[in-house]
């Protein structure tokens, strides 16, 4: 089971009824869609609008979605849409230069090639994110750094990873665990992410 | 509880597994380690964008949303399917037995037919019919066009026309 198919499994459990599902799809592809969104508007606040609008037109649509693309494929033809919409209603033109196609935004993660419309704070918190997250890499074994770069940057699976590592699968497993544990430790202040705060 | 989380985002749990992951997804403590490990994946693909309480107010959004219901896959959703290859199988046995029994029985049938044939060759030829009794009975022909006209037709025979000569 890949990536794909977690989110086809909460896509059936949204499908069923279950928003909370729903929610944690929100809370996976916020980041990747409003950074693809903002190359259509430039304006932060409208940014998120539009990602929102988005999210929420995505959940209307779930009845329809029968899983023939990928979740993200689906909902990041949806966000062109609601921003291209967006644009026409306030009388402005779609940039040119998004016209690239579904294929490349599920690869879309080369931050030179966007220009952010982040504001200055949000602009400095995310440098901070990726300078913890860095230090806490850099702060790792050698064989946790390797199994989570094959897994999050390669993308490889962990049978993939078992064979690249010669190790056995449950070995990947605890380390990709405790890789992101470690990192997840020197992160959590930065979110604020504590138990009664909601996501 | 951290563990099962970080493999069923990279979809290595499934079946009644997933179902207790996803549980522990719905409380606060599961969705913060959700949101840090995603986080974290996607700082290191280059993306740290952080957007401060976006996920509070799509929550209230969505607190306002309609749930959606798809409507449920039918579990007889292939019954058709089925019964259009039950049909297709059925006409398929029906036309492929009757050609086989055609095949099979013809070259009896023109074998009888030929032995019919000879048979009333036969017949004819032993039991030769008065000219004078067709003649007789021809009105009742059916060969004859018009029925009932016999009596007025003058009869001639090759007999006839031979006396005449």
């Amino acid at each position: 089971m890949g990536d794909r198919e977690v989110d086809q499994q909460l896509v059936e459990r949204a499908q069923r009824g279950d928003k909370q599902a729903f929610e944690l799809l929100v809370l996976k592809y916020q980041r990747k869609l409003s950074r693809l969104l903002s190359r259509f508007v430039r304006d932060p606040a409208e940014v998120e609008d539009v990602t929102q609008e988005a999210f929420i037109k995505a959940y209307r649509a779930l009845p329809n979605f029968r899983g023939d693309s990928a979740f993200y494929t689906w909902l990041y033809r949806i966000g062109i849409n609601t921003a291209k919409n967006y644009l026409v209603a306030l009388g402005r033109r779609a940039p040119t230069t998004t016209e690239f196609n579904h294929e490349e935004a599920e690869g879309f993660e080369d931050a030179e090639q966007l220009r952010d419309a982040s504001t200055p704070e949000s602009e400095l918190h995310g440098k901070e994110i990726a300078a913890t997250v860095n230090r806490a890499m850099d702060a790792l074994p050698e064989d946790l750094r390797t199994a989570i770069t094959l897994r999050e940057i390669e993308g490889l699976s962990y049978e993939e990873i078992a064979n690249v590592m010669g190790c056995p699968i449950g070995t990947v497993r605890s380390r990709i665990f405790r890789a992101r544990d470690a990192i997840a430790a020197e992160l959590r202040p930065l979110l604020g992410t504590d138990k009664d705060r909601r996501w | 509880m951290g563990e099962e989380i970080s493999r069923f985002m990279d979809g290595e749990v499934d079946g009644a597994e997933a179902d207790v992951v996803y549980r522990q997804l719905k409380h606060s403590e599961g969705r913060a380690t959700w949101v840090c490990y995603h986080v974290i994946g996607d700082a290191l693909r280059g993306s740290a964008r952080h957007l401060p309480g976006f996920s509070e107010r799509f929550a209230q959004r969505m607190a306002l949303e309609p749930t959606v219901l798809a409507p449920k896959p039918r579990a007889n959703a292939g019954l058709p399917f089925a019964w259009a290859a039950a049909a297709t199988l059925a006409a398929v046995v029906v036309v492929g037995w009757v050609a086989v029994t055609l095949f099979d029985t013809q070259p009896t049938a023109l074998a009888t037919a030929r032995e019919a044939g000879s048979v009333r060759a036969t017949v004819a030829k032993a039991q030769p019919v008065a000219p004078d009794y067709l003649i007789a009975h021809q009105e009742y022909s059916p060969t004859t066009p018009i029925q009932g006209v016999g009596p007025y037709l003058r009869p001639a025979s090759a007999g006839g026309v031979d006396a005449g000569k």
